[in-house]
């Protein structure tokens, strides 16, 4: 060890006592200090604009912005020139002899030199401190294992490009042919992991050599014992690389002896690297303080009830808009958006079915289709064509209609859930995002553990429906497959019912009564009432003027529509109401009387007043009303029926959540119809993935303050560090 | 008799097809000075890297003080002490830094590194340097500081690859005291390929040429083997070819100008004073004699051969 420490020494000075040593250090930290105060300069800028900010030290670390983002990103322009003379300055100039000729061992050398390399990057990473102590001073509460997090990614990234860098040193005799190698090889791996996407052989492999990913990760605060065991082999490689190369000018053996000794190790390494990367070995250390590269606490509950393998096939529909997201070179993309999942479900596995028929979304294939029923196969070829993919590997529609019916999801890309018999969709949705995020995955694993909750429609007399497209009709918030928030993507099902023909199906979780056109017939109310009595839930939305046709259901509850419409004569338009959240909303949702506090309003254009007189055992809470007078428009009632509880929910409205409703955006209205549902199924569906709010929302520093930090070590550190540099090499050149 | 330190035993080695060294043996002794000689590409550095261990052999074994280098490379490699054809020196140390990075390679004890220094400094007459760049010396105390690495740890063996070489007339006759002073309490191995190098300094000589060995003896044996065949006259009236062919001895006659010739004799003929008799019983006029001895190329070439037909007998 002792050896080992003093060739170490003794490579940090021949470092040191070259300009090169100085002059990355220097370029190093005023490239991060312009970064970094850039950063937190635009960030202070924005919160004075108003902005809401959380998880500030993510911005200005991790981000696609960040200070350790855009070190890394640089990183391998640095370690070329530093150790492209590590093994090659020695051969060249004959000292290597010195050292061959001492009582030193092969790795005692190799070991001795990497270590300056080590703790050359170490100084890189003090220097990254400093701009941690930066962060500490400008950020409020500021995320420190998250930058703990990064800190590691960086140094092993760095320590991983000195065991590469020493290798080639090996190699040669000029230090610049080492230096443009290493440049190559680094630059290499940093690229690789975006080619040859596509080739499934090729993606594992140069997914695997993408360097650069791993600490990705690990700056965005996720530490796991795969990346951490993926750069320490890596690091072990290059090493046994550098040795091998190095005992080969000591040793006389056949070409066989020493391509085995290379192969050998490459296999060992190869093999430890997959079994660390094997999902049951997997250590996961999530480093933020809101725990944000972590599933939410709920979600892990859920997919740890899954046992055993639980198949995720992908139906990719080339004809259809997202299906690139499905394609192979978008493969590793796509896994990495469960693998939040698959670190609690170790049997997750992934499958893709490529397919080609008519979907109502065509994409950028709408040139090549000419609608449903025409011949597609021209099309798609030509479509595949264009993409420079076979068309050969795409099923027809025969062939997938064969395998399953997708027309009832218009063919969209979309992936099917299958569990223990069980078999449930995940979809695709028309949005900023597109892909299913954790709320939508977790709802469909839900699904497959629970019963789905059924929202029952009573129609038959012009209710609102969740079919119906208008400004009146329920499609928005209920069954439309492309919207992420639709309940049928969260974890519901849906079905209208004709009472006059038909029962209310006993899987019912709600019963629907939406504004009612025609009179109710008797057969309907009693078998409302019957359903009422016997302790079903369900929601009784009117309308101004409807109250004869709602009020004798709500009799036996002791809620009334009132005849007139509420009116608020101070608003433009009189008759819409801006609802409050009353303080009773809590008995639904704890969550809403404090949105009152931000001002959150539903908006509820024509709303008929409630009159509120509770029967006996039944507890009535006003949900919403009328912030003027306090009139109550939306009650929530509930009786203790046994072990379980009855809950109605009788609105004045049925606007808040129709097709026209949602599009006024009121900023109540999604909390109300989440709330409201999530309350029917005891808060099962949608599931609650809500995490503690981040603390790092605010830049504290001052402008004059972020100018003295910026002057201290964006630049005195810098010029601190030219002038040790200038001094001691000045110096040393009198000697 | 003295004990032999090291042994090296049918040593051969290849660069690709061509051998450099093939079955090289010799030994050394515990104290003294050995002259490796040979000329250019002879296979010198060859021998002395894998003497060192800087190379391994592609055959043969090298035993230092009993312990084969191969097996036992640590515990060898602490018994020598090298200094290549090339100094191996960190221009950006000083001499200080450079010896005391040294010592701690050669296994010095922590303690005793201090003092190692400064006296091998002593020795090697560059203590006045002591904080001088390496890269700011000349090229004489370059390769003294060499020479100080080499011998900082004491080794039993110290072994210096073509020592002066690139060095003016002064310091090669201080590197030659040094490499003497040295060897009065080790053994000392160096190669060159000057011959009065080997005589000034050397008491035992091995030739290498072709990458054989071609001579293995004293220094005394090594004169002996180079007596002159040949001599320079001068005379104002020589006489014809013929009358000198009739001096018994001589064997060839060669003219250089009108009045000077090369007379060429068997080794161990004197024929100086019968040419000297001749000439002034024939008044040839004799002004100069100068015995000739043979060039290094041809004694080189002359010791070849002379292994060739040993080898074919």
């Amino acid at each position: 060890m002792n050896k080992i420490l003093k060739i170490a020494g003794a490579e940090l000075k021949v470092l040191f006592y070259s300009p090169i040593a100085w002059l990355v250090l220097i370029i190093f930290t005023v490239h991060n200090g312009i970064n970094f105060f850039e950063l937190i300069s635009s960030l202070r800028k924005q919160l004075l604009l108003g902005d809401n900010m959380s998880m500030i030290t993510a911005e200005v670390y991790s981000g696609i912005f960040g200070l350790f983002t855009k070190s890394l990103a640089h990183l391998y322009l640095y370690f070329p020139l530093l150790t492209m003379g590590l093994m090659s300055r020695e051969t060249s100039s004959g000292s290597i002899k010195l050292l061959l000729s001492s009582p030193v061992k092969t790795r005692e050398i190799i070991l001795g030199k990497y270590l300056a390399m080590v703790i050359y990057s170490f100084l890189l990473l003090c220097l990254l401190l400093l701009y941690v102590l930066a962060g500490n001073i400008a950020i409020k509460d500021m995320d420190y294992t998250l930058v703990i997090s990064g800190l590691i990614g960086l140094f092993l990234l760095m320590c991983t490009f000195s065991a590469i860098g020493l290798f080639l040193s090996t190699l040669t005799s000029y230090q610049v042919v080492a230096a443009i190698g290493t440049l190559l090889v680094l630059a290499g791996l940093q690229y690789i992991g975006r080619v040859w996407k596509d080739i499934d052989i090729l993606r594992d492999i140069t997914s695997f050599l993408s360097i650069q990913s791993k600490s990705n990760i690990m700056i965005a605060g996720m530490l796991t014992s795969r990346d951490v065991f993926y750069y320490l082999l890596i690091i072990i490689l290059f090493l046994c690389f550098s040795l091998f190369r190095l005992q080969s000018v000591l040793e006389r053996k056949s070409f066989f002896y020493v391509a085995g000794k290379y192969i050998t190790i490459v296999i060992v390494i190869l093999l430890l690297g997959y079994a660390s990367a094997r999902p049951e070995f997997i250590y996961y250390k999530d480093m933020t303080a809101t725990k944000a590269r972590t599933i939410s606490v709920n979600s892990q509950k859920i997919a740890k009830q899954i046992e055993g393998d639980l198949t995720i096939t992908t139906y990719v529909n080339l004809l259809n808009n997202h299906f690139s997201y499905g394609m192979p070179e978008e493969r590793n993309a796509d896994l990495e958006s469960v693998e939040g999942f698959r670190r609690f479900i170790p049997g997750l596995k992934m499958l893709y079915v490529y397919y080609y028929d008519y979907s109502t979304d065509p994409g950028i294939s709408r040139n090549f289709i000419n609608g449903p029923g025409s011949d597609l196969s021209k099309g798609a070829k030509r479509m595949a064509d264009s993409m420079k993919l076979n068309i050969g590997n795409f099923l027809t529609p025969s062939e997938i209609k064969k395998r399953i019916d997708l027309s009832g999801e218009d063919n969209r890309l979309i992936r099917q859930l299958t569990y223990k018999g069980k078999h449930t969709f995940l979809r695709f949705y028309n949005d900023m995002i597109n892909i299913p995020t954790e709320q939508e995955m977790v709802n469909a694993l839900q699904r497959l553990l629970a019963t789905p909750p059924l929202i029952t429609f009573i129609k038959a007399n012009v209710e609102r429906s969740p079919y119906k497209l208008g400004d009146k009709g329920y499609t928005t918030f209920f069954s439309r497959k492309d919207y992420r928030t639709a309940l049928i993507n969260c974890g519901f099902d849906l079905m209208e019912v004709d009472l006059k023909k038909s029962i209310i199906p006993e899987k019912t979780t709600v019963l629907v009564l939406a504004d009612p056109t025609n009179p109710l017939s008797y057969t309907e109310i009693e078998k409302i009432e019957q359903y009422i009595h016997r302790g079903g839930n369900i929601i009784i939305a009117g309308e101004p003027g409807k109250q004869d046709l709602i009020n004798p259901l709500l009799q036996s509850l002791g809620v009334a529509l009132k005849p007139e419409m509420v009116i608020d004569t101070a608003n433009a338009s009189p008759e819409v109401i801006a609802a409050a959240f009353a303080p009773g909303s809590s008995a639904i949702d704890t969550i809403l009387p404090k949105l009152a506090a931000f001002n959150a309003v539903v908006s509820m254009p024509g709303v008929a007043g409630l009159s509120i007189d509770p029967r006996k055992g039944f507890e009535a809470n006003t949900i919403m009303n009328n912030a003027r007078d306090k009139t109550p428009l939306m009650v929530a009632v509930r009786r203790k029926l046994g072990n379980t509880e009855q809950r109605i929910l009788v609105s004045g409205d049925a606007d808040f959540i129709s097709n026209a409703g949602l599009m006024r955006r009121s900023n109540g209205t999604p909390f109300l119809g989440r709330s409201i549902f999530s309350w029917f199924t005891n808060r099962q569906f949608p599931v609650d993935i809500d995490r503690p709010e981040a603390q790092d929302n605010q830049i504290r520093i001052s402008r004059k303050g972020l100018m003295l930090l910026k002057l201290a070590i964006g630049w005195l550190v810098p010029a601190l560090l030219t002038a040790a540099g200038a001094f001691m090499l000045i110096n040393r050149k009198r000697k | 008799m003295n004990k032999s330190l090291v042994r090296i035993e049918h040593l051969s080695h290849r660069y690709g097809k061509d051998w450099a060294i093939q079955d090289i043996n010799f030994e050394i002794d515990e104290v003294g000075v050995l002259g490796l000689l040979g000329s250019n590409g002879a296979g010198k550095s060859t021998t002395m890297n894998i003497l060192c261990g800087v190379l391994k052999q592609t055959s043969g074994k090298v035993f230092i003080d009993g312990m084969d280098l191969a097996e036992n490379p640590e515990s060898t490699k602490r018994l020598l002490g090298f200094l290549p054809q090339s100094a191996p020196l960190y221009y950006d140390f000083t001499v200080d830094e450079y010896l005391n990075y040294c010592a701690h390679l050669r296994d010095i004890d922590k303690k005793n590194i201090r003092k190692a220094v400064e006296e091998v400094k002593e020795k090697c007459g560059v203590t006045h340097f002591s904080k001088r760049l390496l890269s700011n010396l000349s090229g004489g105390y370059r390769q003294r500081v060499g020479i100080a690495q080499a011998i900082i740890h004491k080794p039993k063996l110290v072994v210096l690859d073509e020592p002066t070489n690139g060095l003016d007339p002064n310091q090669i006759l201080e590197v030659r005291k040094l490499i003497k002073e040295i060897a009065e309490e080790r053994s000392v191995i160096f190669s060159t390929h000057i011959l009065s190098e080997v005589q000034a300094t050397c008491k035992k000589i091995r030739m290498i040429e072709k990458g054989k060995m071609v001579f293995a003896d004293t220094i005394e044996a090594f004169n002996n083997y180079i007596e002159p065949d040949a001599m320079l006259v001068h005379m104002q009236n020589p006489p014809a070819t013929d009358a000198l062919m009739q001096i018994p001895g001589i064997s060839g006659v060669e003219w250089i100008s009108d009045q000077s010739l090369r007379i060429r004799f068997k080794p161990g003929n004197p024929i100086s004073e019968k040419i000297i008799e001749q000439s002034v019983q024939q008044d040839w006029h004799l002004k100069e004699l100068i015995l000739e001895k043979s060039s290094m190329e041809e004694i080189f070439a002359q010791l070849s051969n002379k292994a060739k037909s040993r080898n074919h007998e």
